[in-house]
């Protein structure tokens, strides 16, 4: 792009042109997700935080000024403030220690706390959890909650009513949640590698 | 009373529950990029949200428009009120002979000089 058309579309993105966002936001959300995921292995978080600088990046539109740099360093800045933002906040909580299972024990009452979610051994549980599903109930969980689709979609692929879909994902979270805690309490006992094989 | 508290509880540990292992099936994905439904939900939304805050914009420079001080409305007023007098004394002169109409504005020239010295002393 030259210089000029460049500037042209930067002048157009501090009015807030609509197109000019639509392009800008798409290009950016991968970028800042991958950001936030180096930072943190949590895609909740990452998710969470992507959306937050976006939104402040909306609000904050009118102050971007062009002379001092592209919209691409203007977001970064906003985003590296969002993770010292996020910093502080953590560095004012107490820590967490202690085994997953405890955690896993109170699934339904306590929100699981970013930093056991951020931990290698939690990932690799899941997977393992997820990884002893039935086929369906595997692939019912993978397009709620990792592709984010709506019921409707997921029966149109599955081709299974909307009902047979709810149900369906009300199994697979039962059946998750008994698989999370056998595979963390066999973790917690140093005997899920000896499972592994 | 139970009932709906036991309900509430219910629903609260539902949602609960739900997010956790929303969470958790998340942390199960190797792939290190968003979802679809996420990145189009999000550019949607902050879209929505550009377009309120440009209209809010839109209507706030129009209050400013709108929005005088005291003096510049004096001013305003004065300078009607000038305008109507200089209207109606060019209608009046025109009317008169040229002799009378020395006289009307010397007159009147006279006042004013009077009217101000009287303001200054």
């Amino acid at each position: 792009m030259s210089n000029e058309l460049e500037q042209r579309c930067w002048v157009g993105f501090a009015r807030g042109d609509s197109d000019i966002w639509r392009e800008f936001i798409g290009r950016e959300i991968p970028l800042l997700y991958g950001m936030f995921m180096r930072r943190w292995p949590n895609p909740s978080l990452a998710e969470e935080l992507v959306q937050k600088t976006i939104f402040d990046a909306v609000r904050g539109c009118g102050s971007y000024d062009p002379l001092r740099g592209s919209p691409e360093e203007w977001i970064l800045g906003i985003a590296r403030n969002n993770i010292r933002l996020e910093a502080r906040k953590r560095a004012s909580q107490p820590s967490t220690n202690g085994d997953i299972s405890r955690y896993l024990e109170a699934i339904d009452t306590r929100p699981l706390p970013d930093e056991v979610l951020e931990r290698e051994e939690t990932a690799v549980l899941a997977r393992s959890a997820l990884g002893r599903l039935k086929s369906k109930e595997q692939t019912v969980l993978r397009a709620r909650y990792i592709e984010g689709l709506p019921a409707r979609d997921i029966a149109g692929q599955m081709g299974i009513t909307e009902k047979a879909v709810h149900n369906l994902l009300y199994r697979a979270r039962i059946s998750l949640r008994r698989e999370l805690k056998r595979t963390a309490s066999l973790y917690d006992k140093g005997q899920y590698y000896e499972t592994q094989g | 009373m139970k009932h709906k508290d036991n309900n509430l509880y219910y629903g609260t540990s539902v949602a609960q529950s739900d997010e956790n292992i929303s969470r958790l099936v998340k942390l199960a994905d190797d792939s290190n990029k968003p979802s679809r439904a996420f990145t189009e939900s999000l550019i949607n939304n902050a879209l929505d949200k550009l377009e309120q805050l440009k209209t809010a914009r839109k209507l706030e420079e129009k209050n400013i428009i709108m929005e005088v001080s005291w003096w510049e409305k004096a001013m305003g007023l004065a300078a009607m009120i000038a305008v109507v007098c200089l209207a109606g004394l060019s209608i009046l002169v025109s009317n008169l002979n040229s002799f009378f109409a020395v006289i009307v504005l010397t007159v009147m020239f006279i006042n004013r000089f009077i009217y101000l010295g009287g303001l200054i002393l």
